[in-house]
């Protein structure tokens, strides 16, 4: 089926969301939509899904003209959509999820049977092998991503919007990923491809719609462009070429040591961090990285193990401690566990210094308001104001603000999970030259991340986990992502 | 223009609760002309919302945390029947107010410390300690209201300093202090951080249990507070005071702008929050409704602040989301 976006706008109060799209989308073909955060390429998207009104514009599918579609509307239309937050229901069995809404039977008995077996028949037209009836809970991030592709297949879907779909998955399980979608073309299914990762894109895309600011600003097929062309078009400039700029400042005083680090799934882990340096942590999801640092900072209690801060034993009880040891945790989860998103700018930078900032326990508001102004200022941060609610900024102003949070505090150990997870092109070069300043002033950071190419262009090292073991650890010299990627499935 | 309204959108938006009690004066100053609108009439309100108003001080401190209590009206009872007992058994009456306040702080976190130490949500808990608390109280009495307290001690509840009853100043003192408390001390900043989201702020060093621990403590200093003001205001001690207190001092609360959910509020919310409870309590004896039909209707209040505090938040999630991206992730 075809369909074409003609002049889609949408205007909210003072801020014009879409400018006048134009775009077709052809029967059978993957089609990216790429563009930083902010660019429109959500809002677009949801004028199709039906979770947007646009302001103006025609929707055209198959030849019928529509000025909006209801939710209800763009199910009939075969009209599904991924996204990358689940929303999926982890305590009810795989098959129950995958037909939520849409259970099949004669309207007041459920018809389970037929249920089952047409989940199977979808599973096995995936090629991949989940049990129906197991709890969605025991599923891998990977494998609920995909029963969340087969819920929006459940209904006839013709046309299937992917946004960020592999956000929460690794190299390994994306490649399960992308054998579902070649598939679905195959049957002709019209895939939109939002995704922030380059590579990606190349692979599975045959042509590329460009938006920024509102308007769509470019369209070429795949194989006519390159990475380079792709980054200016998104941001409207040419980007610096070395993208990750490597100057090792690494020292040869140990910062943090581990041994025998044990707990949180984490077995024995042994390792070194050097003053300066950029330590990498590669592996899969769920091979046991975050839960590795979440060990060190005191999130989750050691069972045994040392750890030494400084030479000095460091017990890893609580965050605090880890705080004033001169640590600081830059959360994957940087929303939940990073920020508080209805607080202030102020508020954000300041938690974890507040009492730097006191005299007998009241705060002293122009200090505060000081250290705020400078921090904010040093990083760059994007706000109009020092009080406006932190929900309201871009992911990667957001992610500055909690590295500012531990500038404040002047930690000297900075641990970044996945530090630039959702965030555009722009922010995250951003993003990269402040580790890199970081570094230069004598920090040190451990950095996790499921981009091998980030950690690759980032590290000094690269220490790979898989399964909760340390498996390897590889010198910058030695960078190679083949290696990587074999170490991290657990072959030595 | 456009920005003038939005602007003035904006302010209603947090002056809402201000505005309500206005519209409630005015509804039962037309209704009862004579009466409502009297200084009397106004000084007997501000009189009985006092110790209301300690109260849901108190459980705003919860509240903000993320936390709630329902066990703090039997709480109130208990503060001030445990004072007269102790009276009645020799002890010096400023000790025993000074120890039925510091029962009433224990009591407080022991509830706290249970459902940290066990998990399990606080409002179980209380509900669980209401009835401990209830029994216990009866079993002290016997059932029956303590007399015998010494005469000056009425001055608390019944005393005025200028016209303004004394009851009332103390409510304004806490008032004050509560709100420095929040608004300037990193303690104050804490209890938000705490209730804005947990993770965060155990993440950003702040000792999370600690903290909730301390908002328990001052629950209980204020509730035992309010609970030997009462005590004074009826001049004895009985174990069946502060039966709806619970309800009111937690509609108080969210009427005002706490959020059931944590992380946000204010003590002028608080404070006006009280008011409207008050003024309703009084307005509605007043227009000639039954205690029944009063329960009814602040029990419908509750429930309509609830849904208001509800959907403020959901609107504040929903605005980034619209303008797409901002924040997507």
């Amino acid at each position: 089926m075809s369909l074409s976006f003609k002049n889609i706008s949408k205007v909210y109060p003072g801020v014009v969301a879409l400018n006048k799209v134009s775009l077709d989308i052809h029967e059978g073909e993957v089609l990216a939509l790429m563009g930083e955060n902010g660019a429109g390429k959500s809002t677009l998207v949801k004028c199709l899904t039906g979770a947007n009104e646009p302001s103006s514009g025609e929707i055209c599918i198959d030849g019928n003209t529509y000025k909006k579609i209801a939710p209800s509307q763009a199910r009939q239309l075969g009209i599904g959509a991924v996204y990358q937050e689940f929303t999926v229901v982890p305590g009810l069995p795989v098959v129950e999820n995958i037909f939520m809404g849409n259970l099949p039977g004669n309207g007041f008995l459920v018809d389970k049977k037929k249920m089952l077996r047409d989940a199977e028949e979808i599973f096995r037209s995936f090629k991949v092998d989940i049990d129906p009836n197991a709890m969605l809970e025991t599923l891998s991030p990977a494998m609920m991503q995909i029963v969340e592709i087969a819920k929006a297949m459940s209904m006839e879907t013709k046309i299937l919007i992917l946004d960020e779909p592999t956000a929460p998955l690794t190299i390994r399980e994306v490649d399960i990923l992308f054998g579902i979608i070649r598939m679905l073309k195959a049957r002709n299914v019209s895939i939109i491809y939002i995704s922030h990762r380059m590579e990606e894109i190349f692979e599975i895309s045959d042509r590329i719609a460009v938006m920024r600011d509102g308007c769509l600003v470019a369209q070429m097929r795949t194989e006519d462009t390159n990475r380079k062309e792709l980054i200016k078009a998104m941001i409207g400039r040419e980007l610096n070429d070395n993208y990750y700029e490597h100057h090792s400042c690494a020292k040869e005083t140990v910062v943090l040591e581990a041994s025998k680090l044990r707990g949180n799934g984490v077995r024995d882990a042994n390792f070194k961090l050097h003053k300066g340096e950029i330590l990498g942590f590669a592996g899969l999801v769920g091979a046991g990285r975050t839960e590795l640092m979440s060990l060190l900072y005191g999130e989750v209690r050691k069972e045994s193990g040392n750890l030494k801060v400084n030479g000095r034993d460091y017990r890893a009880i609580e965050p605090y401690q880890a705080i004033e040891r001169g640590i600081g945790l830059i959360p994957e989860d940087r929303k939940n566990k990073g920020l508080l998103l209805d607080k202030s700018v102020l508020v954000n930078i300041t938690l974890a210094s507040l009492k730097k900032y006191c005299r007998f326990g009241v705060i002293q508001k122009k200090k505060e308001a000081q250290a705020g102004q400078r921090y904010a200022a040093e990083l760059n941060v994007k706000t109009p104001t020092l009080k406006q609610e932190v929900q309201f900024l871009s992911g990667g102003n957001q992610q500055k603000l909690i590295i500012a949070k531990w500038l404040a505090v002047d930690a000297d150990i900075l641990i970044f999970d996945e530090p630039t997870r959702g965030i555009d092109v722009g922010a995250r070069a951003e993003i990269y030259k402040l580790m890199n300043q970081l570094v230069k002033t004598g920090k040190s950071i451990l950095m996790v991340s499921s981009d091998f190419e980030e950690l690759m262009g980032m590290s000094d090292r690269i220490i790979v986990v898989s399964e909760g073991r340390i498996t390897g650890e590889v010198p910058r010299a030695q960078f190679d992502k083949s290696v990587l990627l074999d170490m991290a499935s657990g072959n030595r | 223009m456009n920005q003038t309204i939005e602007k003035i959108r904006i302010h209603s938006k947090k002056l809402v609760a201000q505005i309500l009690l206005l519209i409630i004066i005015i509804i039962f100053s037309v209704m009862q002309p004579q009466t409502f609108l009297t200084s009397d009439n106004l000084l007997a309100i501000v009189r009985q919302v006092a110790t209301t108003g300690i109260v849901a001080l108190g459980v705003s401190f919860l509240m903000l945390t993320g936390n709630l209590d329902f066990s703090v009206g039997k709480i109130y009872a208990f503060s001030g029947v445990s004072c007269a007992l102790m009276y009645q058994a020799g002890i010096p009456i400023v000790l025993c107010m000074i120890l039925s306040v510091l029962f009433s702080v224990l009591l407080c976190m022991l509830t706290g410390i249970i459902s940290m130490k066990f998990n399990i949500p606080m409002l179980i808990v209380s509900i669980a300690m209401m009835q401990v608390i209830d029994g216990l109280n009866l079993v002290l009495t016997d059932g029956a209201t303590i007399y015998g307290l010494p005469e000056w001690i009425k001055i608390f509840g019944q005393g005025y300093v200028m016209g303004v009853p004394i009851a009332a100043i103390i409510f304004i003192v806490c008032a004050v202090i509560v709100a420095f408390l929040l608004n300037r001390t990193y303690m104050g900043r804490y209890f938000f951080a705490v209730g804005g989201s947990n993770a965060a702020a155990r993440l950003s060093g702040i000792h999370v249990n600690k903290v909730k621990l301390i908002a328990s403590a001052l629950c209980g200093l204020l509730t035992g507070i309010a609970g030997i003001i009462m005590m004074s205001r009826s001049f004895s001690g009985s174990p069946y005071s502060g039966a709806n207190l619970s309800n009111d001092v937690i509609s108080a609360a969210v009427l005002g702008g706490v959020s059931i959910m944590g992380g946000t509020g204010k003590t002028s919310g608080v404070v006006t929050g009280v008011l409207i409870i008050g003024v309703l309590s009084t307005g509605l004896v007043m227009v000639g409704l039954s205690s029944n039909f009063q329960n009814m209707i602040k029990g419908a209040v509750l429930i309509l602040a609830v849904i208001m505090d509800v959907r403020s938040k959901v609107v504040k999630v929903r605005i980034p989301v619209d303008e797409e991206g901002q924040g997507d992730d």
